[in-house]
């Protein structure tokens, strides 16, 4: 059940008012079973992965606290992380694997029968895989004691609101969550229910209206050139975000209709002034987990210099490769790191005040670059990402013919792209508000009049435009992680 | 909690109400959302209207893809009204008796069509858009036969075959027809290679028709993706022969032009790019001249 979906109103309509209603004794297991029924809405085999996942770590976690041995403590850490990147590899990464290696046996004539596993990725694995490991870690350090009850823990790993795409929430802020006594909190859950309104914005309108444009040029590249490229760049830029904060948004505010919160995973990162920046901002709980476990662990930047680079570019060639098996994201996670070393490198530390113009531009560079790497991660191979950065500008020495060619190839009328606009600014100007302020609390305080007219207001415009622009229902782009 | 229930659910009358005034206000204007179908409500616009054209060209999208509204200017006397398969034979021979009467001058009629979309019935997903909204109007159903108006009410119900406020809702608004046509799968996909009933029962009226307004009619095929060697048209020729259309297209299956897979964007329409450079050619090579004439 995807968020955005009638089955899913249902659903959370009678976990919500059963959640409530419960005593606080019985919340658990009735999350529990809510977080599980959800799951296998989406996918049943995938149920003996988590159930597996859950077991594991929690009989480590439980092992590592009892023992006093450093060793034996050791060795639980490394073969849970052995176990749970074991099976996130063997789903996602085999075949890519595999077919590397026959490509590179090939360049020496070794031919070898080729065998492909046909596996549908168990939905969220990157995510809760991802989630045990940082418990375990984290009761390794003697962060966070280990959770005795597995029932609870097991909600802390399926949680419905996140297991499909994250956020990837720390046992440390979610597990005390799911022990304490919650009490229904008006502003919380009407709260939630306005996030959950923008990420359904987000997602179901503006990331879905753009797929249409993005999926037709990326499917067959070599049918188009010049203006079509760099929109549908630019749109992808815009979609993936759309998708991706909005569904975080909806998980957020799903939460907070429960009572608990989660990590903000997004924080306007089209408005970063560095690439540094952008991944302060971009998929938080993803990049600080990888700060956490990886980055650090190899040494982070208390080793030299170029030492310090080296382990930044490992851990942005890893992170390519946790969004996918292809050589495309590898490449867009390099760009990402490359683009920070040499950030580290060229730029001085510059004063935290810029002034207006120079920040703007410092913004649009870095959304251009971003833009540019959202071409690797979105083709679907190195050559199609290759074909598209070469063509961007052909004919862009007409600039009028350029652009009309460009809308013309991609069809797209002017009155849709006139909406299409007018909705990205909405977007845009929320985020850039809601960088110094929550514009959400803020609406809140507006009188009453005001805000329902607001709140009324975009419902409908919402409804409207999914009436007219409805696609079906796309899976979130995080989703086949 | 109950305060908030309550504000919940006096948000969603409020929407509620604010979407039925808006939709109420749509319809009841006639007005038309979004382009759906908008080759077809072309079509009927120009059969409805009088025009100097002494011949007209029907068919599918290739037809259209060849044909469109824009190259008009182009010819003086051939009049541009292709469509889409779905709209089937019937819809296609409902456009012809609305062209014929507002322009009795007509002397010839083009079915400019792809074998395959002769094949089709009237069990494709959108089917309900293209041929029921558009052409299941009162003033329309005088043309069709009773079993193709039973047809339609068994699979789809009266309401949605004749309340126009319906069909109006539905047109205009995709996602509530995304939720009905879901119903409506392509389980029962047409077989390509014989020529449906739909297709036999109206290209039997359209033939009749011109006959009777003293109109030649010549049922052309469309440009194939791939060879010769890719199609299987016996089946077809023994239906021309069996049901008499032998006047109309004796050559119809001998002179198919073939142009490569890599030209075709999904196997039946041209690439944009093919079509803008060799349309000319094509046409010239189909109908012997161009403009056609």
């Amino acid at each position: 059940m995807l968020f955005n979906s009638v089955p899913f109103i249902g659903f959370m309509t009678i976990v919500f008012i059963v959640y409530w209603i419960l005593p606080h004794k019985y919340r658990w297991f009735m999350l529990l079973l809510s977080n599980y029924i959800f799951y296998i809405c989406w996918d049943v085999r995938g149920i003996w992965i988590i159930g597996f996942l859950t077991i594991t770590s929690y009989a480590t976690a439980v092992m590592i606290e009892k023992s006093g041995n450093r060793f034996w403590r050791k060795v639980f850490l490394v073969s849970t992380v052995v176990v749970d990147v074991g099976i996130l590899f063997f789903f996602k990464y085999f075949n890519f694997l595999y077919n590397n290696i026959l490509s590179f046996l090939k360049i020496f004539s070794v031919s070898v029968q080729p065998v492909t596993w046909n596996f549908l990725l168990p939905l969220g694995i990157s995510f809760y895989t991802f989630q045990t490991i940082s418990y375990v870690a984290d009761v390794y350090a003697g962060k966070i004691g280990a959770e005795h009850h597995l029932g609870r823990y097991a909600v802390y790993v399926s949680f419905f609101p996140t297991v499909g795409s994250g956020p990837i929430e720390r046992a440390a802020d979610l597990l005390p969550q799911i022990k304490e006594k919650h009490v229904f909190s008006y502003e919380k859950a009407t709260y939630g229910l306005k996030l959950l309104t923008w990420g359904v914005f987000k997602k179901s309108i503006i990331a879905d209206m753009l797929a249409e444009y993005v999926n037709k040029v990326f499917e067959n590249p070599g049918n188009y050139q010049g203006f079509a490229l760099a929109i549908v760049g630019i749109f992808f830029s815009i979609q993936i975000y759309c998708d991706f904060s909005g569904y975080s948004d909806m998980a957020v505010g799903i939460a907070k209709l429960l009572g608990f919160d989660l990590t903000n995973n997004f924080s306007s990162p089209y408005f970063s002034a560095s690439v540094k920046e952008f991944w302060r901002r971009w998929h938080i709980s993803l990049s600080t987990w990888f700060r956490d476990y990886l980055y650090i662990p190899l040494g982070g930047n208390r080793v030299g210099k170029i030492r310090k680079q080296i382990n930044l570019l490992v851990t942005f060639l890893i992170s390519g490769l946790w969004h996918g098996a292809n050589w495309t994201f590898v490449v867009w996670g390099g760009m990402h790191g490359i683009a920070q070393i040499v950030e580290n490198a060229v730029l001085r530390k510059q004063k935290r005040d810029y002034t207006r113009w120079h920040k703007l531009c410092r913004v649009l560079i870095v959304f251009t670059f971003c833009t540019f790497a959202w071409i690797f991660f979105r083709a679907r191979n190195v050559s199609d990402a290759f074909y598209i950065l070469i063509h961007v500008f052909d004919g862009i020495t007409e600039p009028l013919v350029y652009l009309r060619q460009g809308f013309r190839d991609i069809g797209i009328g002017k009155r849709n792209f006139a909406l299409y606009l007018a909705l990205i600014l909405i977007l845009f100007v929320f985020d850039w508000k809601n960088q110094k302020t929550d514009v959400i609390k803020k609406i809140s305080q507006f009188p009453a009049i005001i805000r329902w007219s607001v709140y009324i207001g975009f419902i409908e415009l919402i409804v409207l435009c999914y009436s007219f622009l409805a696609v079906d229902a796309g899976s979130f782009i995080y989703f086949q992680f | 909690m109950k305060k908030f229930m309550i504000k919940l659910l006096l948000a969603v009358l409020l929407v509620l109400t604010g979407q039925g005034i808006f939709w109420f206000c749509i319809i009841e204007q006639n007005i038309q959302i979004g382009n759906l179908a908008e080759e077809v409500y072309g079509a009927i616009e120009i059969a409805e209207t009088k025009n100097t054209y002494a011949e007209v060209i029907i068919g599918d999208s290739v037809c259209r893809q060849l044909f469109l509204p824009e190259y008009q200017e182009e010819n003086e006397d051939v009049c541009y009204m292709g469509t889409n398969q779905l709209i089937t034979a019937c819809g296609n021979y409902i456009l012809l008796e609305k062209y014929i009467a507002n322009n009795p001058q007509t002397k010839k009629v083009y079915y400019f069509i792809r074998p395959q979309s002769l094949a089709k019935d009237m069990d494709e997903r959108l089917f309900y858009p293209y041929f029921v909204i558009p052409f299941c109007q009162q003033e329309n159903m005088k043309y069709m036969e009773e079993e193709t108006k039973d047809l339609l009410v068994e699979k789809f119900g009266y309401t949605f075959v004749y309340n126009r406020y319906v069909k109006q809702l539905l047109l205009s608004n995709k996602a509530l027809l995304n939720i009905y046509l879901k119903q409506y799968s392509n389980e029962n996909e047409s077989e390509d290679k014989s020529m449906s009933e739909v297709s036999i029962v109206y290209l039997k009226k359209i033939v009749s028709l011109c006959n009777e307004n003293d109109i030649e009619l010549v049922v052309v095929a469309t440009p194939l993706a791939g060879d010769e060697n890719n199609y299987d048209w016996n089946i077809f020729r023994k239906e021309i022969e069996k049901y008499g259309f032998e006047n109309i297209m004796a050559d119809y299956l001998n002179h198919i032009i073939y142009i490569p897979n890599e030209y075709f964007t999904d196997g039946v329409h041209l690439q944009s790019d093919y079509v803008k450079e060799n349309r000319e050619k094509i046409i010239k090579e189909i109908f012997g001249t161009f403009p056609i004439q």
